[in-house]
């Protein structure tokens, strides 16, 4: 502080905020600004560098009482993010040098309660007849809303750019599955006029048969599609789900292929989770169906529906066969849209089941995890959240 | 795997396999191809774990072109391709092979462009000409070889 034995005067006002005050002629233009416009001022005494008046505003931001302050630059620079201190006096100092370098920046500050405050700190030097700077007067807005606004913006970017790459393999992969059918009942369509041409009318009914065929996959895999895309950046908001009471619906969706197949379903007690009854609808569907589906030829599916309490506050639900069972070495790519591991003549498939199954999981919070049962078919393992209980009131 | 030998004289090609695993197309090929009278012998393969059966088998009669669907479930034929060349059971330097696919994806034709055995990139669905282009294909490797 040096040659002032004290910084305040007897009105307890700091001496470069009275001459402060002094300097700016119309008070209350001034009041307006420091008020209306600005989020702090602060004024610096060059000639004596341990002393630099901060406004009460500019404490307020960062949730700090002025009165507590010594006006010592050391208190903002204990607060300021290192990275951006050093921004800070890279400027002042050139700006010192040259009056149109800038002293320009959106530097981060720590508020009292740990978060970070933006502040866009300007200051031009005021200098003596030399030019040599002796005061600093300078202002501070806060752009916290800004910064957060923008940080929003960009993580919405990546999403938007994720959701978009995952688009466009999806329309890929799609118009790559659909083309297929459609190429065959082309070259059925060539054959037919083959056939017409030499009046062959029971070959014509043999392929219009095998069109019909083909055509009946292209709508069934069209109908996967569709149930797929509905799960594509859906936010469903998550509820209380009675899996006993979904799973028996399920069940009932079910009932002609389990009756064809002779299938023994049994089901829990599964009690309730959190999440979205649709999807959780759909992926228990397509999972019991694949049961049944990929059964040896002659075997009856036998398939178990259980839960159990798993750790972090979630259910780990089973569903368990006795079917053909998955090799370890392709445990992984089923999940994945359009893979399947049978020819049609063995299995018929669209080979989006499971990569709906992977999604809804996924929507969930978990992965499905795949193993061979004790009979030597699959268990699909996931877990669901807990539903969240209100506690008892006394 | 379903054979049937023609009865032309000289046939452009004299044994052709298809390995697709899309039985309907397997069948619609074997109708156009017989069609052209091109092809001598056609082998009918719906995997290409079958057709490695095939070639690695030492009393297997030598094909000249392979028509090859790139994706099938089980091995595809981008690991057909792996295993036929590592494989020493596969006599494959004077095959031609054709990846025939439906596939639009530009990687798939560089993939297969690495490949010396891949002479040919067909789109699905396979026309009488692409069977003319394959038997002139043949004709300048029999002739590159004389």
């Amino acid at each position: 502080m040096g040659a002032l034995a004290t910084p305040f005067s007897g009105d307890g006002r700091h001496y470069l905020e009275q001459e402060l005050d002094e300097l700016v002629q119309q008070k209350k233009i001034w009041q307006f600004l420091r008020g209306g416009s600005l989020d702090g001022v602060w004024y610096w005494d060059l000639e004596e560098p341990d002393n630099e008046w901060m406004s009460p505003e500019f404490w307020a931001l960062l949730g700090i009482d002025h009165r507590s302050r010594r006006h010592d630059p050391s208190e903002w620079q204990d607060l300021i993010h290192p990275d951006d201190l050093q921004t800070a006096t890279e400027n002042f100092v050139a700006h010192c040098d040259d009056p149109k370098h800038p002293y320009d920046q959106i530097v981060r500050y720590r508020h009292a309660d740990g978060s970070t405050v933006w502040v866009r700190c300007r200051g031009l030097a005021i200098r003596s007849r030399d030019g040599t700077p002796i005061r600093m007067l300078g202002t501070h807005n806060d752009v916290t809303a800004l910064k957060l606004a923008e940080e929003r913006a960009l993580h919405d970017r990546g999403v938007a750019a994720h959701a978009n790459e995952e688009l466009q393999a999806f329309a890929y992969s799609t118009s790559h599955d659909l083309k297929s059918p459609a190429n065959t009942i082309r070259m059925l369509l060539q054959e037919m006029r083959h056939a017409l041409n030499s009046g062959d009318f029971e070959d014509i009914e043999f392929l219009l048969g095998k069109a019909e065929t083909t055509n009946e996959a292209m709508r069934t895999l069209v109908d996967k599609l569709l149930e797929y895309t509905r799960m594509i950046g859906t936010e469903s908001q998550h509820e209380a789900v009675d899996l006993d009471a979904l799973l028996a619906e399920v069940v009932q969706n079910l009932e002609a292929d389990i009756t064809a197949s002779g299938a023994q379903v049994s089901i829990g007690p599964l009690g309730s989770v959190s999440g979205v009854a649709w999807q959780l609808g759909q992926m228990f569907q397509n999972l019991i169906a694949n049961a049944i589906k990929f059964q040896s030829a002659g075997g009856s599916p036998s398939i178990q529906i259980a839960a159990t309490q798993a750790p972090a506050g979630r259910v780990k639900v089973e569903v368990t066969d006795n079917g053909i069972g998955v090799a370890p070495e392709d445990r992984k790519r089923i999940f994945e849209l359009f893979s399947k591991l049978h020819r049609p003549s063995a299995y018929q498939g669209s080979g989006v089941g499971l990569a709906l199954c992977n999604r809804v999981a996924r929507a969930h919070g978990s992965t499905i995890d795949v193993r061979a049962s004790e009979s030597g078919g699959t268990v699909f393992s996931l877990s669901l959240p807990r539903v969240q209980t209100k506690p008892k009131e006394q | 795997m379903s054979a049937q030998t023609q009865t032309n004289s000289v046939p452009m090609i004299p044994r052709l396999a298809i390995i697709d695993d899309a039985e309907f197309d397997q069948m619609l090929y074997k109708r156009l191809i017989d069609r052209t009278g091109l092809v001598g012998e056609t082998l009918a393969f719906l995997s290409a774990e079958e057709a490695l059966d095939y070639f690695e088998s030492p009393d297997s009669a030598p094909v000249d072109v392979i028509l090859l669907d790139i994706n099938m479930p089980g091995l595809s034929g981008f690991d057909f391709l792996e295993r036929a060349s590592t494989s020493t059971g596969c006599q494959f330097t004077d095959v031609i092979v054709v990846m025939l696919t439906t596939s639009l994806d530009p990687s798939d034709v560089e993939r297969a462009k690495k490949y010396d055995l891949v002479r040919d990139y067909i789109n699905k669905p396979l026309e009488t000409q692409h069977l003319q282009q394959i038997s002139e294909l043949l004709i300048g490797l029999h002739s590159e070889q004389a």
